[in-house]
């Protein structure tokens, strides 16, 4: 897996989600990175088509557009979104996610792995991916993107 | 040991090997339950060979038969008996008296005479056709068939009495459960014990050869198409179908569908005449007579080929189809939606477990447990409550 100890350009970013993800289009100036991408966790899952936007100094954003969320019922958050159609993949401390790390090989499979707990979730109601807990009226940490439901 | 597991890449279903791996776990009778299971085995050997006992002035061996003897038990139908439920699991054993003179009937009735009188068995003891049955509510039952030593057949042949206890009727349940145990690959182990054979150490799902999975899952499936019916095609139909039928491909969902393609190509085949079904291990002896009795049997066999037919269609659109929700509609109607949602939470829990362990990879546009392939996921949390 590439490394390094500065942070990816968002140029290098591009080059490496276009490589690893095969079909992947991605668009990059200095500031700012858009990903399309069609991600499916595993063959008995959905395919979904996913939008990465990320700009220079804030947080990596998936928004899952088709087959979009569903909650279970009407009225009900889905676990572990900001948005009706935006997974919360990681804990934003500056730890679990940081810009010497490709979103090829972080933000992607994440997105992976939370689609697949997803699934099982709309199946079972469980969910089984884990995760921090934190109040869903608010954000709690500096720099997290707001309204993270439970 | 565990054997060497087929949820492999070489398999073109792993994701659906591994739900239908879960399903069977969720069907698996429990280490608890098998262990009390065990002890009373092991506590019906010791009563029938006691001092004293009816049987004490001959040998006595008890040992495991049919699906108990195959790793293919299922709970009974009727959307219990998965794991935490209440169910009771059916457990066959054989009672074979080395030198027996007198009449079916007469084994019978001592067998339940001499069990009766043991105090532990009073109030779960009940005699049934053929069989005394132990039952322990909401826990299992242990029928116990009694036979004799068959001197005349040989080898582990034994005579067992006939369904209106008027004659003997030859069996060699030791022969086919090593046939079977061939099949699967496993090597013979307990068979060629003289005396008191335990029950099969508990196998869990996973390490269960792949041949006892599919049988299971087949199984499985006629409980709840046939729903206790008659006409239901006997377990040692299926099972030796399926067996027969079984070439070793890796997996669990590849295997089960050429074993049931083969079935319906052979009942295509031979129709409009009815497939022999002949014992492996006694050719003169053909499972399938009973579809050749009467009119009923003739219905029963039309139905089975069609169960077949059905069955092999199901499990094509199961392997066709994407989206836990999809897959939960179509496997529900197979092997129940206790057992089907269990596994896909399993599934699902053993992504969590592998993502924590940083065992997950990423492939392109998908991801893996395990393995080499790809880059690996570096662990994370969700974040919000």
């Amino acid at each position: 897996m590439p490394r390094t100890n500065r942070a990816w350009t968002l140029w290098e970013q591009r080059t490496w989600v276009e490589r690893l993800i095969p079909g992947a289009v991605a668009w990059a100036s200095n500031t700012y990175l858009d990903v399309h991408a069609t991600l499916q966790p595993t063959p008995i899952h959905h395919a979904y088509s996913v939008h990465i936007k990320f700009r220079i100094g804030g947080e990596p954003r998936v928004h899952v557009l088709n087959p979009s969320l569903q909650p279970r019922r009407r009225g009900d958050r889905i676990p572990h979104t900001y948005a009706a159609d935006e997974p919360c993949l990681y804990w934003p401390n500056g730890r679990q996610w940081a810009p010497w790390m490709l979103l090829a090989t972080t933000i992607i499979p994440w997105t992976n792995e939370w689609l697949w707990h997803y699934e099982s979730w709309r199946v079972t109601r469980h969910w089984d991916g884990g995760g921090i807990e934190h109040d869903a009226n608010g954000p709690v940490l500096t720099g997290a993107p707001p309204g993270c439901y439970y | 040991m565990a054997h060497p597991l087929v949820l492999s890449n070489e398999s073109p279903y792993p994701q659906q090997d591994a739900l239908l791996a879960e399903i069977c776990r969720a069907l698996q009778i429990d280490v608890g339950r098998q262990a009390r299971a065990a002890k009373e085995y092991d506590e019906v050997t010791r009563w029938l060979n006691r001092t004293g006992g009816r049987f004490a002035s001959v040998d006595t061996t008890v040992y495991p038969q049919g699906s108990t003897a195959l790793g293919t038990t299922n709970p009974p139908h009727g959307g219990k008996g998965v794991k935490g439920d209440a169910a009771e699991y059916d457990l066959d054993a054989v009672v074979e008296i080395v030198r027996w003179q007198q009449s079916p009937v007469a084994l019978l009735e001592t067998l339940y005479d001499d069990l009766a009188a043991n105090p532990r068995y009073e109030r779960v003891i009940e005699r049934k056709t053929r069989c005394v049955r132990l039952d322990f509510p909401n826990d299992f039952h242990l029928d116990l068939l009694p036979a004799r030593a068959d001197h005349a057949g040989g080898g582990t042949r034994i005579e067992i009495p006939d369904r209106e206890l008027l004659c003997w009727l030859s069996s060699d349940p030791k022969a086919y459960a090593a046939w079977f145990h061939r099949r699967s690959d496993l090597r013979q182990q307990e068979l060629t014990k003289a005396s008191v054979e335990p029950l099969p150490d508990h196998l869990s799902a996973d390490e269960k050869p792949p041949l006892a999975r599919i049988v299971q899952l087949a199984k499985r499936r006629r409980d709840l198409r046939f729903n206790s019916s008659n006409s239901a095609p006997r377990s040692v139909v299926l099972t030796t179908l399926i067996a027969n039928a079984y070439t070793g491909a890796p997996g669990l969902l590849a295997p089960l569908m050429a074993s049931f393609d083969a079935i319906v190509t052979h009942a295509t085949a031979v129709a409009p005449q009815i497939m022999h079904v002949p014992n492996p291990v006694n050719p003169d002896e053909d499972f399938s007579d009973r579809w050749r009795s009467d009119l009923a049997g003739r219905r029963a066999y039309d139905q089975f080929v069609q169960f077949a037919t059905d069955f092999l269609a199901e499990l094509r659109a199961f392997a066709a189809t994407q989206g836990l929700e999809n897959l939960r509609d179509r496997l529900a109607p197979l092997f129940g939606e206790a057992a089907t949602l269990t596994a896909i939470r399993k599934y699902s829990e053993r992504l969590a477990k592998a993502s924590a362990l940083g065992a997950v990879r990423s492939v392109g546009p998908a991801i893996v447990i395990g393995g080499e392939r790809g880059t690996r996921v570096r662990p994370h949390e969700y974040f919000g409550r």
